[in-house]
Order: structure tokens, then sequence, then C-alpha cells
């Protein structure tokens, strides 16, 4: 009973900051409260949407709308502890929680979903040497780590991995998937309504480094009269709208046939192998007039593919009323912040994009010579990719590098692919015994000299692809590392091999959660798996330039 | 209906959509049908089942009963959120008081308390009521052995299987759904705590990638990304695919034998996982009582002995973590596990992505989890 009363002890008399009253925030707010805690402060600036109900369970439907921050306190005095809680409904980057509001708890906890708000409590522990921890979650993956100054590495020791950067001109001029689509419409919703930012613009880029690396004239030079009118274009986009009226039919017009036109002008973007030129509608698809909206019921409307003229039918009416919301804001200083909770505003980016071509590729960059087949089989195809038995053949050449049979292959395991003649673009056919899962592997050997194709330091290889498609497996509950499922499969065990150091599971609990031990590390690439930029994520933007 | 095999029809209606949203984007339209068509029974209403039952409910399944006739206690309220507080005086059961909240958390999901004890289970009674899942949370060791039993006895039509053994030998006819009872098993015990899954033959889908051989390109590899281009520049087509997996009983889980000649592996386990059996042994010597912090010193013999005939070393298991097992848990331990165990539960009624195989122990003080196959 020692430990336990101890516990409580030191519970109830520490001052707790919690930063963020979302998913995280309400199972935190709820352990601290059970367990123990009696001083704790909640702070977020968010309201309580419908859709959060179902895993942010301090919030019932009639709370919609209020302030997530009061409505979590008010929940968790009902269970009847005595706690003296404080509600800020407030963003934590406001000047006044600087390092004297820190300062005044003796432990900050993280529950937060974007970086910016992060790094800004993350400096301001340092500062005032708090401990933090710090924890987020997406999917079904999640994290929690230890932040303590002097101590542990902090949250921005680390250049944190999948950074989602993009470059403006694959925005503006040669998008290939999905989230380069939503960006575009996110700038352009800037543009129109929101705060102007010049590095957001959405018109072609004319100083597209891929135009001026070929020695052919660039479209600027030899049209002249063009280029200067996108030139004089790019400063007035929200003039230009605002001369117009906002009129749906004519942003149509210029954003998807005339801009389109004028990036098909620029024709050695479009002779890179593999890529798509873009196609711009016809006036038909633009007046949409005859085909019927989307199905307006919730989940159909946002799931079906809809046709072109279906998207542009919702464009109008999103720009109709996002117009009119612009007409009556309150001061000319004002304007539209795009907010995923907004109907209107998620109707913007269209959910079908005529400019991307799907270029399926799933690509192991890797030094051959130092990545063993072993290691291949291990900690790629069963670790990673959730393989259980893969059988891998050298394609082409009728080879078997792996077999899901014990004992064919093992001589091989510790030899490095290069080896076997597996070098720069090497196809391998990898099987799960099950015989319905191929997946066809690209080698991709990252030449040490080169500086952009070197892999980061402490990197052994990076897996190129949608990773949530392809593993199999899930991960457990966010506050816990687990590793993934011991393999199921026709036969069952009886021994226990699954976990520990070398198994799969310390891999992936070392990418999480430790941030001194860099050996071996993993560095996996993944896609954002939906259309839309709805995800427990809003990922981070940044140009750059 | 039952949401093994068959598809649910119904199609969810718009308010289901809107409150399902973000879950739906992550297991698919598919797997939220199954799940809002799933009757799960939870035999035990401990704090643990809070936390399970909170995360069942907000995912939207069909219905939830709880049995548990033992009457609250201050030490259950103090330990958990789900209970009423206001009926810290009356004289009501652990399972009748954690009905109000779980129905506020979701007015979507039927939950309901069911009296009577788990021996009074048959599986007739399974079958009519219709259950697609057995939880028992916090039971002792022989409740868990009959339970994995009588889940494995029934088949369609409330039939029992006369001999009560897993049924195999119909799951390729096509022409009769097979009924199949999963069986959970979660408790936990001081800082530390197990999940357990018989799934019996499990068929599931999973998303898996399909690429159509095509000349590798590394396309837009842009020189002024500083990042590696690749987050999302090559897409992968994906499908979804039936896989299956078969699970041991749980019978076969407790005559688990481990081999002294891989002790490099066997140190590597969490001892939390050595507790674990070592608290069934102690209760099979107790008559189903749960050790406490009293117990140490038979705790301690029962391991000597235990190791012994397993030919294991003995420190594998030392004092301070046999303590560390013997409190009652803690809240952010019992959100832990019951969270691992609802994801699992979530998994497997909604027969989409695979749920692990079959025996996980999270271990409080390396903060650690880890699964098993064992059996």
């Amino acid at each position: 009973a020692g430990n336990a009363s101890l516990a409580r002890e030191v519970a109830s008399g520490s001052r707790v900051l919690v930063v963020g009253a979302g998913g995280i925030g309400c199972e935190l707010l709820k352990n601290l409260v059970v367990s123990g805690f009696r001083r704790i402060s909640i702070i977020d600036l968010d309201t309580i949407d419908v859709s959060n109900l179902n895993r942010q369970f301090l919030f019932r439907k009639e709370h919609v709308g209020q302030s997530k921050a009061l409505v979590a306190k008010q929940s968790v005095l009902k269970y009847g502890r005595d706690a003296d809680i404080t509600a800020y409904h407030d963003s934590v980057l406001e000047e006044k929680y600087g390092v004297d509001f820190f300062s005044g708890f003796d432990i900050v906890l993280i529950a937060l979903d974007n970086r910016a708000a992060r790094n800004h409590v993350n400096r301001l522990c340092l500062a005032a040497n708090v401990p933090l921890v710090e924890s987020g979650s997406a999917g079904y993956l999640g994290q929690v780590t230890v932040i303590r100054k002097g101590v542990t590495a902090c949250y921005e020791c680390k250049e944190q991995q999948k950074q989602k950067s993009y470059p403006a001109c694959t925005i503006r001029n040669t998008p290939s998937e999905p989230i380069h689509c939503v960006v575009w419409a996110k700038y352009l919703f800037s543009q129109l309504f929101g705060e102007a930012d010049p590095d957001q613009d959405v018109a072609p880029d004319t100083e597209d480094p891929e135009l001026s690396s070929s020695s052919s004239t660039t479209p600027a030079v030899a049209n002249g009269s063009q280029a200067n009118e996108q030139q004089s274009q790019k400063q007035t986009t929200r003039s230009w709208a605002e001369a117009t009226g906002y009129d749906p039919s004519r942003l149509l017009k210029k954003l998807f046939a005339d801009d389109i036109r004028y990036l098909l002008t620029m024709s050695v973007l479009w002779q890179r192998p593999g890529r798509r030129a873009p196609t711009p509608l016809t006036d038909e698809q633009l007046d949409g007039s005859g085909d019927a909206a989307p199905q307006s019921d919730g989940y159909q409307r946002d799931h079906a593919v809809w046709s072109a003229a279906q998207c542009c039918h919702v464009f109008r009416s999103a720009v109709d009323q996002l117009r009119r919301r612009y007409a009556e804001r309150s001061s000319a200083d004002d304007y539209l912040v795009f907010d995923k909770d907004d109907q209107a505003a998620m109707d913007f980016p269209n959910p079908k994009c005529y400019v991307c071509a799907p270029q399926p590729q799933v690509t192991l960059r890797c030094d051959p010579s130092i990545l063993t087949v072993g290691a291949l089989r291990d900690r790629v195809l069963k670790a990673e990719l959730a393989m259980v038995a893969p059988d891998v053949e050298i394609e082409g050449r009728g080879v078997i590098l792996v077999s899901s049979e014990a004992g064919e292959t093992e001589s091989n395991d510790p030899q490095p692919l290069a080896r076997f003649g597996i070098g720069n673009h090497a196809r391998l056919r990898c099987d799960d015994f099950l015989q319905r899962y191929n997946l066809l592997i690209i080698i991709a050997a990252a030449d040490p000299a080169d500086a952009e194709q070197r892999l980061p330091d402490g990197v052994d290889f990076q897996i190129v692809g949608d990773l949530q498609s392809v593993q199999a497996t899930a991960e457990a509950a966010p506050a816990a590392a687990a590793p993934p499922p011991a393999t199921s499969g026709r036969k069952r065990r009886s021994e226990a091999v699954e976990s520990g150091p070398l198994g799969s599971g310390e891999a992936k609990k070392a990418r999480l959660l430790d941030e001194a031990d860099d050996d071996d590390e993993l560095e996996i690439v993944a896609a954002p798996k939906s259309v839309d930029g709805a995800s427990s994520q809003e990922p981070d933007i940044v140009l750059l330039d | 209906m039952t949401s093994s095999a068959v598809e649910a029809p119904t199609d969810i209606t718009a308010q289901e959509a809107e409150l399902y949203d973000r879950q739906i984007r992550l297991w698919g339209l598919d797997a939220q049908k199954r799940l809002r068509a799933s009757r799960i029974l939870m035999v035990g209403a401990p704090p643990l089942t809070g936390e399970i039952a909170k995360n069942l409910v907000l995912a939207g399944i069909r219905s939830l009963t709880l049995m548990d006739d033992s009457p609250l206690s201050a030490d259950d309220i103090d330990s958990s959120f789900i209970y009423d507080p206001s009926l810290a005086t009356a004289a009501t059961t652990r399972a009748e008081a954690a009905l109000s909240a779980l129905h506020s958390l979701n007015p979507m999901v039927e939950v309901s308390a069911k009296s009577g004890q788990p021996e009074q289970l048959t599986a007739d009674l399974l079958a009519n009521e219709d259950y697609d899942a057995v939880l028992a949370i916090s039971q002792p060791v022989e409740v868990l052995q009959s339970l994995g039993r009588l889940c494995r006895s029934v088949t369609y039509d409330g039939e029992v299987n006369s001999n009560g053994a897993g049924n195999n030998s119909n799951s390729d006819s096509s022409a009769k759904q097979r009924r199949q009872v999963q069986f959970f098993a979660a408790d936990c015990f001081g800082c530390h705590g197990y999940v357990f899954l018989d799934l019996q033959r499990h068929e599931f889908a999973t998303e898996l990638a399909e690429v159509p051989p095509k000349a590798g390109q590394d396309s837009s590899v842009d020189p002024k990304t500083a990042a590696v281009p690749a987050a999302g520049s090559q897409p992968v087509e994906t499908h979804l695919i039936k896989r299956s997996a078969d699970y041991a009983d749980f019978e076969s889980v407790l005559r688990t034998r481990w081999d002294p000649a891989k002790l490099g592996s066997l140190r590597r386990l969490s001892p939390a996982l050595y507790l674990a059996f070592l608290l069934f042994e102690f209760q099979r010597a107790n008559n189903g009582a749960r050790a406490g912090p009293n117990d140490v010193d038979a705790l301690k013999t029962l391991w000597r002995a235990f190791a012994e005939s397993q030919q294991l070393p003995a420190n594998l298991l030392d004092e301070a973590v046999l303590s560390s097992g013997l409190q009652p848990p803690s809240c952010p331990v019992l959100a832990i596990v019951g969270g691992v165990a609802a994801q699992e539960v979530i998994k497997a009624v909604s027969h989409k992505d695979d749920p692990f195989n079959n025996f996980f122990v999270f271990d409080g003080i390396q903060s650690c989890g880890s699964v098993q196959t064992l059996g």
C-alpha cells in the first residue's frame, strides 16, 4: 500500500497543465482526475463539433459549439473528486501564457494536434525548466515522449520526420497526388477569401526550376505577352476576383481552362516520363448546368466519385456561399479562415482532380552493398510490410532470394543484396505464402556520394509508398508503443518468440519513443490516406523557397 | 443478426455518418456496419470494464450487456469514472451503476445489465441472445476456462456441438453461416495487465497494395525539396483482401510450457507475462481468490515451484516485479489495457485488420506492451 498512497499524495499536491482538450486531452483529464490529481489547468482554443463526439467522450451532442476546455472541466467535475480545475478557452500561443505561466506548473502535458503549438510549448517548458510529456496520435498510431531539460532530447532536438513540405512549383504546375490538390485548394481559398499571402499563390509558376533546367526557351520568353499578363494576375488574384464579383463561372474558366492551357505551353514540364499532362475542362463541363448535384446525404456525398460537371456544380455553390460570407465580413481587414469543419470551405477543394495521375510504386531506398537479405526479410517485409512468410524472387532471373520454407535460403541471410547482383532499379517480386499478396519492390540504390540521394545518417533504408495501405497490422493504444502482433497464420507457435530487442516490435518502439538511440533507425515515409484535409492531425504545410 | 461472415445490409444513417465520420475514414464503412450489428456480453464489471465499455460504446456497437451482481464498492468508485457516484450508498450492483454513464456516451447503443453468475450461462443462451463476443473481465481462471469452452461450443441456430471441442469441420460450408462467439479475457494486476483473444478460425479483410508492373521511375524528384519528396508522390493502389487466422483455446494457453533451451528469448519477455501466469496458478491453488499485497510470500514459493517444474531460472521474475502486480490497478493502466482490449474487440467483430494472436501483456514498469502467441 506504500507506493499507492505515496503516489496519491504526490498527485494531489501537483499542479498540472494539459494543453489541448481533444481526443488525447479528454483521456488525460479523466485519468488525471481519477488518479488523484487535484490542481489541473486545461487550455484549448477550439469548440466542439459533432465529429468529435466519437472519441472526445467528455462532450455530448448538446455541447456542440461550446468551448472544449470549459465543457471538459464541467464533465470531469461530475466524477465528484473535488478537483480544482481551471479551464482556458484560449490559444496557448498567446503572449500571456509565457514563461511565468508555465513556471507555475510541476508538469505539462501536451495533447495538441499541430507542430507549431508543440514547438512553442516545448520552448516555454525548457525556458521554465518544467518537465513535459508530449504525445500525439493519428489513426492507429500514437506516441508519448517525456521531455526533461538537460536529461532528454527536447521536441525540436531531432528534425521531425515526415515534415510535409510541398514546393511551390509542384503545387502550382505539376501536382501529381491528392494532397497537392488539397494544398492548392487551401491556397486558392486564402487567395480569394483569406489572409493575403504571396507565398500561397496558385497561378502557374513561371519560375519553376524545371523550366529553366532545359535548354529550350521558356514560355515566359516565348510568350512574352502571356507571361506579363500572368505576372500581373499573380499580384492581383484577389482584386481580379473582386472586380468580377467572384463570378464562379469566370473563376472556373480561369482556373480549370485558361490556366491549364497556359501550363500546357510549358511543354518541357510534360515531357518528363510518367507525368501526365493536364486536360483543360471543356465549356460543357464548366457549365455543369444539366447535371444533378452530388447526392446531398452526408456519407454518400463525400465518398462517391464526382464527375467533372458535379465538381463544377459544387464549386459554384461553395464560391457563392463563401463570397456572400466574405461580403458580410465586418471590416476590410477581416478575412475568412479555412476550417475543416465548415462545410462550404470543405466543399471548396474539388475531391476529384483532373491534373493528378496515379503512379503506383513501392521503392526501397537502401545501399544494396550493406542491406542484407535477412534484413530485407525481417525488417522490411515482415516488420514494416507485415508479411508473414515472404518469398522473394529476383524478377527476370527466376532466382529465389528468400524462401518461406525453413532452411532453404537461410544461408542467404547475412549476405548483402549486392552479392546477388541486386543494384539500382532491381525489381524484387515478393509474395506472402497466402498467394494473394504480391508486392513489387524496386530498389533505389542510394549513392552515398550524391548529396541528394544519400540516406540520412543512421537510416538503413526508406520505404517509399503508402505504407498504411500496405501494412496489414495495427498498432496498440497511443500510450504504449506495443509492437505489431505476433504473426498469425498457418501454424500456432508454442513458444514465445516475437518480442524482444531484436524483434520487429522493438524497432518500432525505438522509432516512436527512443530519441537517443539512432542505430538502425527506420525512417518511413508514409503518404496521407485520404484526399481531404480532415484527418486527426492537420498537416503542416511549409513552403520551401 | 450475426456479424461474422454476413454483410450487414442496412446502410448507416446520416446521423451515424456524421458521428462516426473520423473512425469510418480509418476502418471503412463495412467495418462500421459490422460493428453496429455486434452484440457484446461483458462478464464482470470492475473498473477495467468501464474503460473497455466506454471505447466499444463510442465505436457504435449494437448492444452491450454487463453481467456483475457484486455490490458497488468505494474502491470501485475511486478507481473509475464509469459508476454513477450518486449510487455509492444505494444497494446497487456494479453493472447497474455503470449503465447511465455508458448510455450517455452513445445513446444509439443498447446498454443493459444482466443478473446472474457466469456459471449460469449456457450455449443456448449465448446463441438465443445473439452474442457475437463474450468478454471475461477480471475473472478467476476457472471462469475463464469454462467461458472459453462455452464460446467454442456455440454453433448456428443455437445447436451445441456435442463434443464441446472447437468446430473446424464446417468452415468451408457455404450453405450455412457458422456462428462463432469470439472470446476475450482481460485483467489488470497492479501496474500490469493482459488481454487474451480466442477467435477460433477468424476471417478478416485487410488492405494491401497492388502494384502493377510498370517501368520504375523515380518521378518528381524535385531539387527544391529538402525532404525526400516521396511523401505520397508515388501512391500505391490498394485493395481489400481476405485472410484468416487460427486461434488457440484458453486451455492450451494455460498449459503453455516455456522452453528452457531458449533462455535468451525468455529473458527478453516481460516479467509481467510470467506474473500473469503465476497469478493464474495462485487462483487455482486458492479457490479463485485474487492475490493481494499480503500474499507475497505465498507467491514467491509458488513461483519457485513453477520455475523448477519448467526448468526455468527463478530470477526471471523477481520480488520487486511480483509486488508491483498486487496493488489495485491505477487509472492509467486500466485506460491502456482497456484501450488495447477494446481495439482488438473492434477489429475482431468488424472483421477488419488482424487482431493480435493471442496474448497481450502490458508491463507498467517498462511502459511497454508485447504480444505472444501461446498455446
